[in-house]
């Protein structure tokens, strides 16, 4: 009977799934509500963690029950510990979930909801969610090792360092993406910028409270922040409006650039523990409020997407980001599909959490399904908003021009109404003086979120304040991934240079700290300051530049796992891995050649460099940006050139072991019988 | 093993859809009060209430401004070296 039940239960969810991908997939010429998008995504998700996971779990990582984690026989009660499953699956969603998945659907949304929407769906469960629960899994057999280390002694010395490399790219182009992200949202908005700063003498308040008033009570400091937050908000739109105040607020793109990175600075190389750790203890309140709080908006308000399902964009012309479908589509939605990224976090704290083998399918399979809903709600926020809105917002202004008429008139000769007028009242209604070329995607987003919530609760009056919690919740937690990200690149520099010379490898030696801290900065300080200055807005260069990079580290992590997966004598089962990896290295070998070789030059740098080169009149300007676009060329040549090495080494490896010529030996912690199953039995 | 979690998990579904003999709302009261139970060692995990709780245990203090002092010191660096996601 409950088997019955079962397949009843499995074929309707299958049935259901089916109509809402066939509705969002083939419905044209009328706007469809977002629960078709909701709907699709539970049943993709359903189906994917029910019977896709399961069949990974029991025919090809066979997850034993009886086998100790680290967590239980290292526990140190540090880093080690033995948690609760479902503590772990919030710890995780927390670490992974960071602007990637709300930006990149956002910005992929230029070519309609129907790519990004379908990428985002399959990509996470046969591609991201498999490399999370894989390497996590691998992870906890290996005592909790990083994938770098896991690289180095499953496929060879090489393989270790090209991720190393992958690594510290990523962090850098990162971090440069995310300043750049804050830069463009905050530029030419006392509002934002007060709320902004405001958090620093709420968080030096908070960490008063915690060391003095009421030590380690994190939670009710944090709630406590969180109210000054907003009412920081609130006492923002009076800033907003006093001329003489404002004017203080009112800081440009290079100028907010400039205090960003040195931010990043103290960060890294002062000790300034009192403002830092309790930001990122609001950072994770707001974090988790908000995105529990747009999905209720979302289903509460249950709105229609005004953007079609495929835009004219489709043929590579896009204004946000040039480029075809294939590849872009899929390097620009990283963080949502599959993100190289989650492979540290899945080797890193996690492993160490897990109680139970059996665990790991729920915090890394699961947890990406999380964050994949998370990428399927921005997708909605990005598309309830007006097309011609969208790309006014979206577009640089080195495309649509500065003046609005003229960017208005572009976007409507697009096909997309838009009036000069309409985008003045909007921004006027969200408090700000304009919302045009406000690349990188968080406006855009903040506006769709402000639009969800203002309609949910507090209609048309509360709009301004909607946005602008939208762009303090992005800001906030944005600068947080920047100042974690700083000081996890400065210990990797160190820990790099260390095995150079010795002394710099001394992570208290403040002379070895102040000068790696400045070659980490200065390294995402320089492709941050690229795109301030880039007329197309930076993004166009810089996000494809990210997607590469983070896609490149889950080329990494699948080559490992596809490795580990052979020597378990598993080739079976090997296309689990496999086939998104060979996916992955077709996306991200085609994306690196059209990004440096194309001829056109808003796809490839080259091209971009020798028309800026052709141009009558040379100027300083011009020679940075060639020589930006140069630069741009070069390193992702160097991480392809990088990754291609792993590949080839990954492959003759697999030649020699599936042919006999090399043992197949995994490198395991030795098996240790668990005694939570006795405690559970007794 | 595996057929005595599913079982259990199965028994504790039931208790909660049915509840305890003539009154249902109890098992559903029992659910919610678990869930909540795990939602607040969530929150006190990511804002590490819990980890600040092991170390006044591990070293045996009890609850101060030195105390946290020196649980930041010991507990900076591991989390400095933790990467967050994009």
């Amino acid at each position: 009977m409950k088997t019955v039940l079962r397949i009843v239960v499995g074929a309707s969810v299958a049935i259901l799934a089916a109509l809402a991908l066939g509705k969002i997939a083939l419905d044209r010429g009328e706007q469809i509500n977002a629960m078709w998008l909701l709907l699709a995504a539970f049943g993709v998700y359903f189906l994917g963690y029910r019977f896709y996971s399961k069949f990974i779990a029991a025919k090809l990582l066979v997850l034993d029950v009886q086998r100790a984690t680290p967590a239980e026989r290292l526990d140190n009660g540090r880093d080690f510990v033995p948690t609760n499953k479902w503590v772990v699956f919030g710890h995780h969603f927390a670490a992974i979930a960071g602007p990637g998945p709300l930006v990149g659907p956002v910005l992929a949304a230029q070519f309609g909801y129907l790519p990004g929407t379908i990428w985002i769906l399959l990509g996470a469960i046969f591609g991201g969610c498999v490399q999370d629960f894989l390497i996590l899994l691998f992870s906890v057999r290996r005592d909790g090792k990083s994938l770098t280390e896991m690289a180095r002694e499953e496929v060879g010395r090489l393989g270790g360092f090209v991720a190393y490399l992958a690594i510290i790219s990523i962090i850098v182009i990162l971090l440069a993406v995310c300043a750049l992200i804050v830069v463009n949202a905050l530029k030419a908005s006392p509002w934002g910028v007060f709320t902004i700063a405001m958090t620093v003498p709420i968080a030096l308040f908070m960490g008063f409270y915690l060391r003095r008033l009421r030590p380690g009570k994190v939670l009710e400091s944090s709630a406590i922040g969180f109210l000054m937050v907003l009412l920081a908000i609130w006492v923002g739109q009076w800033v907003s409006r006093n001329p003489v105040v404002s004017s203080w607020f009112r800081w440009s793109g290079p100028a907010l650039a400039l205090v960003i990175i040195v931010y990043g600075f103290a960060a890294s190389a002062l000790p300034v523990w009192l403002l830092l750790a309790p930001r990122d203890y609001l950072s994770t309140f707001v974090k988790l409020g908000t995105i529990g709080m747009l999905a209720l908006g979302i289903v509460a308000l249950r709105p229609t997407l005004h953007m079609p399902a495929l835009t004219r964009f489709v043929d590579g012309s896009g204004p946000i980001f040039a480029g075809k479908i294939f590849p872009f589509a899929f390097i620009t939605i990283a963080c949502g599909a599959i993100s190289g990224f989650h492979s540290l976090i899945a080797s890193g704290t996690t492993p160490k959490m897990i109680r139970r083998e059996p665990e790991t399918r729920m915090v890394g399979y699961g947890a990406m399904i999380a964050e994949s809903m998370v990428a399927v709600m921005a997708m909605i926020a990005a598309c309830v908003l007006q097309p011609g809105v969208y790309f006014a917002i979206n577009s640089p202004a080195g495309i649509v021009g500065k003046a609005p008429e003229a960017a208005a008139a572009t976007i409507r000769n697009w096909g997309f109404p838009v009036t000069a007028e309409g985008m003045h009242t909007l921004a006027q209604s969200v408090g700000e003086e304009t919302l045009y070329n406000r690349t990188g995607g968080a406006p855009a987003f903040a506006v769709g979120m402000a639009h969800i919530f203002s309609s949910s609760l507090g209609g048309q009056t509360l709009m301004a304040i909607w946005y602008h919690f939208a762009i303090m919740f992005e800001a906030l937690f944005i600068l947080t991934v920047l100042d974690a990200g700083t000081r996890v690149g400065r210990f990797m520099i160190q820990d790099a240079l260390g095995h150079v010379w010795k002394p710099i490898g001394r992570t208290s030696w403040y002379p070895s700290i102040l000068a790696t801290s400045v070659l980490i900065v200065a390294a995402w300080g320089y492709f941050l300051w690229q795109g301030v200055k880039d007329p197309l807005g930076g993004i166009n260069s810089l996000w494809p530049l990210f997607g590469i990079a983070n896609q490149l580290l889950a080329t990494v992590a699948l080559c490992v796992a596809t490795t580990i997966v052979i020597k378990m004598g598993k080739q079976r089962f090997m296309a689990v891995t496999l086939v998104p990896l060979l996916w992955l290295v077709g996306v991200t070998f085609t994306a690196s050649w059209h990004k440096i070789f194309d001829p056109n030059p808003r796809v490839g740098f080259l091209a971009h460099a020798r028309q800026l080169g052709l141009s009558a009149v040379p100027s300083l300007d011009a020679s940075r940006m060639i020589l930006n676009d140069r630069l741009d060329a070069v390193v992702t040549g160097l991480l392809i050139f990088l990754v291609a090495l792993v590949l080839v080494e990954s492959a003759l490896l697999w030649g020699r072991v599936l042919s006999g010529r090399q043992a197949a030996a995994v490198k395991e912690s030795p098996f240790v019988m668990t005694r939570f199953a006795a405690e559970e039995q007794g | 093993m595996r057929n005595q979690e599913t079982v259990s998990s199965t028994q504790a579904t039931a208790r909660v859809w049915c509840g305890v003999a003539g009154r249902p709302y109890l098992g559903i009261l029992t659910w919610l009060s678990q869930a909540a139970a795990v939602l607040a060692s969530l929150l006190r995990e990511l804002f590490d209430e819990s980890a600040y709780s092991r170390f006044l245990e591990r070293n045996r203090m009890s609850s101060s401004t030195s105390a946290y002092a020196a649980f930041r010191k010991e507990s900076e660096r591991l989390k400095a070296q933790r990467p967050k996601c994009c």
